[in-house]
């Protein structure tokens, strides 16, 4: 077997259907805000990111409303989505590693843009898998049965 | 002949996946219904969601600490998925479904919203002058912006205020809820996927 392969179920139909549109939804408004002044996406997004101004990519002269780690994790994401790339804990495993070795890195004063990118995109490509397994189990396992048991 | 336990489609010899709907040809091993049949009862992880969005929530309120985006909030939903798996015996169910691990995540992300935003209620009055700044800074751009006028322009200024407003309270809280739960999820799951065993069988 594919070493550190879980048997994890890849994301069901539906679930993954929702997480795809989430992605895409999630995706669109980060690039959407510069480019037609979102302002409330600006508002919403500073609930989870820092927004610094010096960390952020720009679009049309706009800054987008996450920084460059978060933006790059989040276009991971609705690309392994996409592409259904499945589950793997290895590569989450060395993904995370990976992030946390360029935060360390950043702060010991090699701050580079491109590897917090090229960090982000690998964790939200390694991330997608599990959490829409994990999406997946919680429909099946909390929703759908709650809605058997009251049909009952 | 083997058929897909979710739609029912037959499946291929040593199939691992269903080609119509992806769902495992075999039951996860470690998913929350295999051992039983059922999942974890909700009282397993209401203890464990209570303390670690205490704790997150307050984390996450604080200015300066609460630089690192999402990660307060990523970390209290794995604490939570951690404590459940902790108090479960060992040799029964032995490890937490990724479905565990969300559901942890979300009810720690619920609390955690709500404690964040109470928390953040004192640290708003204590960095008043640095919002006010920010409020001038944010009406200078939006007299720039005619466009932006009437609710919306309330909204965004009472967001910033020192002056704390019910209206700004209501909307830091449904912001918190709906992003919260969903990091504190995603938390509750990747910690699950990062410490679960590989199951040797797969594959």
């Amino acid at each position: 077997m594919e070493s550190g392969k879980i048997a994890a179920a890849p994301p069901a139909g539906s679930a993954r259907l929702l997480l795809a549109a989430g992605a895409a939804l999630w995706w669109g408004a980060i690039v959407a805000a510069p480019l037609v002044d979102l302002d409330w996406v600006y508002t919403f997004f500073s609930a989870i990111c820092h927004q610094n101004p010096d960390r952020v990519w720009h679009l049309a002269g706009a800054p987008l409303p996450v920084c460059v780690r978060c933006a790059s994790i989040y276009a991971g994401f609705l690309l392994a989505l996409l592409g259904r790339i499945p589950p793997n804990s290895r590569f989450l495993r060395v993904a995370l590693a990976a992030t946390l070795l360029e935060f360390l890195i950043a702060r010991a004063g090699l701050d580079l843009e491109p590897a917090r990118a090229a960090t982000g995109l690998l964790l939200g490509l390694a991330a997608a898998g599990f959490v829409g397994a994990g999406v997946a189990e919680l429909l099946r396992d909390r929703i759908s049965r709650t809605f058997a048991r009251a049909d009952q | 002949m083997n058929t897909c336990r979710q739609c029912g489609a037959t499946l291929a010899e040593n199939a691992q996946y269903c080609m119509q709907c992806g769902t495992a040809a075999s039951p996860p091993p470690a998913s929350s219904a295999q051992a039983s049949g059922e999942p974890l009862v909700v009282g397993r992880f209401l203890g464990p969601a209570f303390l670690s969005g205490t704790v997150m929530g307050i984390l996450a309120a604080i200015p300066v600490v609460n630089c690192l985006c999402c990660a307060w909030v990523l970390g209290g939903g794995g604490a939570a998925a951690w404590l459940v798996g902790r108090d479960l015996p060992r040799g029964t169910t032995g490890a937490l479904g990724f479905g565990d691990g969300a559901f942890a995540g979300v009810l720690t992300g619920v609390w955690g919203a709500i404690v964040a935003t109470l928390a953040s209620i004192p640290f708003r009055f204590l960095s008043a002058e640095a919002l006010e700044e920010a409020r001038a800074e944010i009406e200078a751009l939006l007299s720039q912006s005619p466009e932006i006028s009437g609710p919306m322009r309330e909204m965004m200024l009472s967001l910033i205020s020192p002056d704390l407003s019910p209206l700004a309270v209501l909307l830091t809280l449904m912001i918190n809820l709906l992003t919260y739960s969903l990091f504190a999820m995603i938390g509750g799951i990747l910690f699950v996927a990062i410490v679960r065993r590989p199951d040797r069988t797969a594959g």
